[in-house]
């Protein structure tokens, strides 16, 4: 079992195979892309999508309800045998820690981690799936980057899939798929970047800077009321609070550039007045070059195309 | 920079390029090896069973005579050493006495024998290198004859050594007995 693991570990260091296939579950829609080739040419050759209702008391819903639309998403992309699976923000509990100490035991890493997450949180973390990148290294301590999800939703999402004969090999968030996007092309240059990440449902931010990441706050908007009644009233102020703590607390710049991905094209854009003069607020759409065959990337998906282009 | 990538799928895409490489190298040397030892067999098959075959039969044949020499060896040690030893020494004496040159040593005694000496008996014993010791047993009338001899011993290079060990003179007889010893080379002094 720990030779399995270990190859496992030394084969994750190389590049991994890529199925050209994805899909992204962000209640309250199950969204599906298939493109020509992973990686090489993300040209969509089916787009689709499916309703998908929000979990109780978790953030995707389970049994029948995830199901029957992966169940139907799966037969519209071609009953896959393989897919990547991008689930929205909230389905996790991403932290960029700072750490005076990081040990070397792998062991021993999982318990400093998860103490830390726990005492950040507030939250119980018995079981989950913990994954983390080391983004720096100082003598002794380390930047990492931690994140976990539940074990039973994950589990269970895989499940879904599973019972369709189809092997999730990849389940990320959405807000770094974006990143991975972004970061695919080289793109990140000296100048810090806030990821806004604004589905449905939620609201991320991801500050980065020489492309690592810095802060990453995600805001469940559920409990609030939708943007379209409060005039994103709300929405806006999380934007103000955020940027402000990013200011003070980690000594960021005055005007990062902001990347949004929204939903829908139609929808209202609630930032522009939380915005200060001078700084940049585009639409990441809008900002990435095009497809090969010359369309834009369906912002709705543009964190499937974020794991199928920008995969290592 | 290594590219942030977070995954949380419980089997994860791997590269699969590189076990496959390296299955397929595995299986293809194995199949080549295969390749090579089939035809070898195919090709040298035969005189491979044949050279075996000779091989053998060539171990049987050494067996054999490591057994053959096995049982010689226990036959020598189980011999009487001393007693072959002995009869070694008896046969080359036997031989070496059956070489002797009688007619020679006669033709030799007969030169220097003075006329009033008498030889009743020559009994010559064959030492190491060649030489003779010999004892002559006689008679000689008168005595003076018997110091001839001895004299002529003496001044012949082929007798050496030579010692009268004993005379006697016969009561009521001219005759005076003998015996003389001396060591006969028959080589010395002869022409090459």
């Amino acid at each position: 079992m720990r030779f399995e693991k270990a190859l496992l570990q030394e084969l994750m260091r190389f590049r991994p195979a890529m199925p050209p296939v994805a899909a992204l579950l962000e209640p309250p829609r199950l969204v599906g892309l298939r493109v020509a080739k992973a990686r090489k040419d993300p040209t969509p050759l089916v787009v689709h999508e499916e309703p998908l209702p929000p979990g109780e008391g978790a953030y995707l819903p389970s049994g029948e309800a995830l199901e029957r639309p992966v169940a139907s998403l799966l037969a519209h992309l071609g009953q896959p045998r393989e897919i990547a699976v991008v689930a929205g923000d909230p389905f996790f509990r991403v932290q960029v820690l700072r750490l005076p100490e990081f040990p070397r035991d792998e062991e021993e890493r999982t318990q400093v981690l998860l103490w830390q997450l726990r005492k950040i949180l507030n939250a119980p973390l018995d079981r989950v799936r913990l994954r983390y990148e080391v983004l720096e290294r100082s003598a002794g301590g380390a930047v990492v980057l931690a994140a976990v999800c539940a074990e039973e939703e994950a589990a269970a999402l895989e499940a879904a899939f599973e019972r369709e004969g189809c092997r999730v090999g990849f389940l990320g968030p959405s807000t770094f798929a974006l990143h991975a996007l972004w970061e695919a092309g080289g793109r990140f240059g000296d100048e810090p970047v806030l990821l806004l990440n604004h589905p449905e449902g939620y609201l991320s931010f991801l500050f980065v800077e020489r492309g690592r990441p810095v802060f990453f706050r995600c805001k469940d908007l559920a409990a609030f009321e939708s943007p379209e009644t409060d005039g994103g009233g709300r929405t806006a102020q999380e934007l103000r609070l955020t940027l402000a703590y990013y200011r003070e607390k980690l000594g960021g710049p005055q005007s990062p550039l902001i990347l949004l991905r929204g939903t829908s094209a139609g929808r209202a854009f609630p930032f522009e007045g939380a915005v200060e003069d001078g700084a940049s607020l585009r639409t990441l759409a809008e900002v990435l070059p095009p497809l090969p065959s010359g369309g834009s990337r369906d912002e709705t998906a543009l964190p499937l195309f974020g794991v199928l282009e920008g995969c290592p | 920079m290594k590219r942030l990538w977070m995954n949380f799928a419980e089997a994860p895409f791997v590269n699969r390029a590189l076990p496959l490489s390296l299955l397929a190298l595995v299986t293809g040397t194995a199949v080549l090896f295969t390749l090579f030892n089939a035809v070898t067999f195919l090709l040298v098959g035969s005189e491979f069973r044949t050279e075996r075959k000779t091989l053998e039969a060539q171990r049987r044949r050494l067996q054999a005579l490591e057994a053959q020499e096995a049982e010689k060896k226990r036959l020598l040690e189980g011999g009487n050493v001393a007693v072959l030893a002995a009869e070694a020494r008896f046969l080359e004496q036997v031989l070496d006495a059956k070489r002797f040159d009688w007619p020679r040593l006669l033709r030799d005694l007969e030169r220097i024998k003075p006329y009033g000496v008498m030889l009743e008996s020559v009994t010559p014993r064959i030492g190491k290198g060649g030489a003779v010791a010999i004892q002559l047993r006689g008679v000689a009338n008168p005595r003076a004859e018997l110091l001839k001899l001895e004299e002529n011993l003496f001044s012949d290079p082929r007798f050496q050594d030579v010692k009268l060990e004993g005379e006697q003179k016969e009561t009521g007889s001219p005759w005076t007995r003998f015996t003389l010893t001396c060591t006969y080379l028959p080589e010395a002094g002869r022409e090459p």
